[in-house]
């Protein structure tokens, strides 16, 4: 089973979570966690853990202008991303797409093959964590997170894995929609804000056009406990639980190491616990 | 001036300081804050305000015509594999177009037309001495960028003071945004998280040569030595910190702007002081 905890908005303890879940359900099944925050990687510095593998991805392209280039402004009226800036190409804008080559009439642009990223994995205390790393500011996030789909399910094929755990990254756009496609099964994280109801809001309607079954978990409730009520009246049936507000959240970040080993009996740790509890028997259900 | 409130990491309170510090900076000039947080914006929250009249973002998506006698130059010069052939025709499939026209560029025979498809919108509220534009995409689409470049085009005016506030993240989103800004902002928390996502960020803006500062929200949760090490590293200065307060968190629900009454409204003005010195 597949299993993405993702929030639209960041900052809602969506890691806080992930990170305890994978802690947690590592001690029962054969875990796979992929890190899908390609931008800003933090799974593997929550857990504390050292990912041994690392495989270079080239699959971005990039316009580069030779010295030929005598600045007719034909690629700056094609480039659809504000890129071409002849006789420099914008390096964190441009896309790839070649159309500034093909107007070119004196050949003087070069379509070329550059990084788009790491991907790090390795087996850890928790199973097998991968997680990647875009370069910095380029395009193709999305693709990187395929990419890093096809070692999770290399790894599936090989070892013979139960349980997938796949962080998604803040926001809707192409790192999320890559990350959840192929779930079996979506976790939303929201606390009781309003910027947190409409970025869940929308997340939700991609989770639905993927048609995955959707969960909600209500991250520090008591922070006010009327939106929380309405939070729940809004995800009716959806609510597999409500975390507490705790200091010791921060502290168990501060520590790299999950809330549920650095204080079990912390008063989150014990709200997540029953959280998983329910993850578990929808596992069971399911499996 | 044009100053990105940015952080590499979500939730470390971009959004607040930036709508905040946009209210006190429209006391001084004419303001507008640009929401560039085009998956998940939400400044307009913080007013009240609801989102409404939306200018569309379009993109270009080709429409196949009569012209056509199957070439496949298009096909082959698609980088997003939108067009297929398929049962003696060119398909599009709009949704895994990237508006790069690259295909109406390569077809020898003039067979594509010019379709469009929306990806976004950009909404405009006018509230009390500040104008807001907000760039939003449509569900499903993958890219903010052109929401964003269409919220920017619209912003031209004799603003005094353009604030941007970007999303999480360091992707080419967030450097469009910030390329564009005299000064950047970085938001971050005393975290190892925080201070990872900031060194990422610090890397983008040395990158693009912009004066960069650093603001440490809710400083007082966590050890900010690591912070202030590579700030010091990078030459890059602390503005301010803002400790947490659970009274913040109730001006965040009820949607009301900081005022006198909470302490760290005073580091606001602060902030907002700083980038009228810095603009001046």
């Amino acid at each position: 089973m597949r299993i993405s905890v993702g929030s639209g908005k960041g900052g809602v303890g969506k890691t806080f979570f992930a990170s305890s879940m994978i802690s947690h359900f590592s001690k029962k099944y054969k875990l796979v966690s992929m890190d899908a925050d390609v931008d800003a990687p933090n799974l593997a510095l929550a857990l504390g853990v050292e990912l041994r593998n690392r495989k270079s991805v080239s699959i971005s392209k990039t316009a580069v202008i030779n010295d030929s280039c005598i600045r007719c402004m034909r690629c700056v009226e094609v480039c659809n991303f504000g890129a071409a800036r002849p006789p420099k190409i914008d390096k964190f804008l441009c896309e790839g797409c070649g159309a500034c080559a093909y107007v070119c009439p004196v050949n003087a642009i070069n379509i070329v093959t550059r990084k788009t990223g790491d991907i790090l994995w390795g087996k850890t205390r928790y199973g097998y964590v991968v997680s990647a790393a875009l370069e910095l500011g380029r395009s193709g996030s999305g693709m990187l997170v395929d990419e890093e789909k096809k070692i999770v399910e290399k790894i599936l094929h090989e070892e013979n894995e139960d349980m997938v755990v796949i962080d998604v990254p803040a926001g809707i756009e192409c790192t999320t929609i890559s990350a959840i496609s192929g779930s079996d099964v979506f976790v939303g994280v929201v606390e009781p804000t309003p910027q947190s109801l409409s970025d869940m809001k929308r997340m939700l309607k991609i989770v639905n056009h993927f048609g995955i079954e959707y969960y909600i978990i209500i991250n520090k409730f008591d922070l006010d406990e009327s939106f929380s009520k309405k939070l729940e009246s809004v995800f009716s049936g959806r609510v597999l639980g409500k975390i507490h507000f705790d200091d010791s959240v921060p502290f168990s970040i501060s520590k790299m190491k999950p809330l549920v080993e650095v204080s079990p009996s912390a008063i989150a740790s014990l709200d997540a616990l029953r959280i998983f509890e329910k993850i578990d028997d929808i596992f069971k259900l399911r499996r | 001036m044009k100053v990105a409130f940015t952080g590499g990491k979500g939730g470390t309170g971009k959004s607040t300081i930036a709508v905040n510090v946009a209210n006190v900076l429209s006391k001084f000039g004419k303001a507008v804050l640009i929401d560039a947080d085009a998956g998940c914006p939400n400044d307009h929250i913080f007013f009240g305000a609801e989102l409404r009249n939306g200018t569309p973002v379009e993109l270009f998506v080709p429409i196949i015509n009569d012209r056509c006698d199957l070439c496949e130059k298009c096909v082959d010069a698609c980088p997003e594999n939108a067009l297929i052939k398929l049962n003696g025709k060119i398909k599009v499939f709009p949704n895994m177009c990237n508006g790069c026209g690259t295909c109406k560029i390569v077809c020898p025979r003039n067979a594509i037309d010019n379709g469009k498809k929306v990806v976004g919108y950009v909404y405009f509220s006018k509230l009390r001495g500040l104008n807001l534009l907000t760039a939003s995409i449509v569900e499903g689409e993958k890219e903010s960028l052109h929401a964003i470049n269409k919220a920017k085009s619209l912003a031209r005016g004799d603003y005094d003071f353009y604030i941007y506030d970007t999303s999480a993240g360091t992707g080419s989103s967030v450097v469009s945004v910030l390329e564009d800004a005299d000064i950047i902002v970085a938001v971050t928390e005393p975290t190892p998280f925080g201070a990872h996502d900031l060194k990422l960020i610090l890397d983008i803006t040395s990158q693009l040569n912009k004066r960069t500062f650093v603001v440490i929200n809710r400083s007082d949760i966590g050890d900010n030595s690591k912070i202030e090490r590579l700030c010091n590293e990078r030459g890059v200065k602390i503005i301010s910190r803002i400790k947490f307060d659970r009274e913040l968190v109730k001006y965040y629900i009820s949607q009301k702007l900081l005022d006198e009454n909470v302490d760290a409204y005073s580091e606001i003005k602060r902030i907002a002081n700083f980038i009228r010195g810095e603009s001046s």
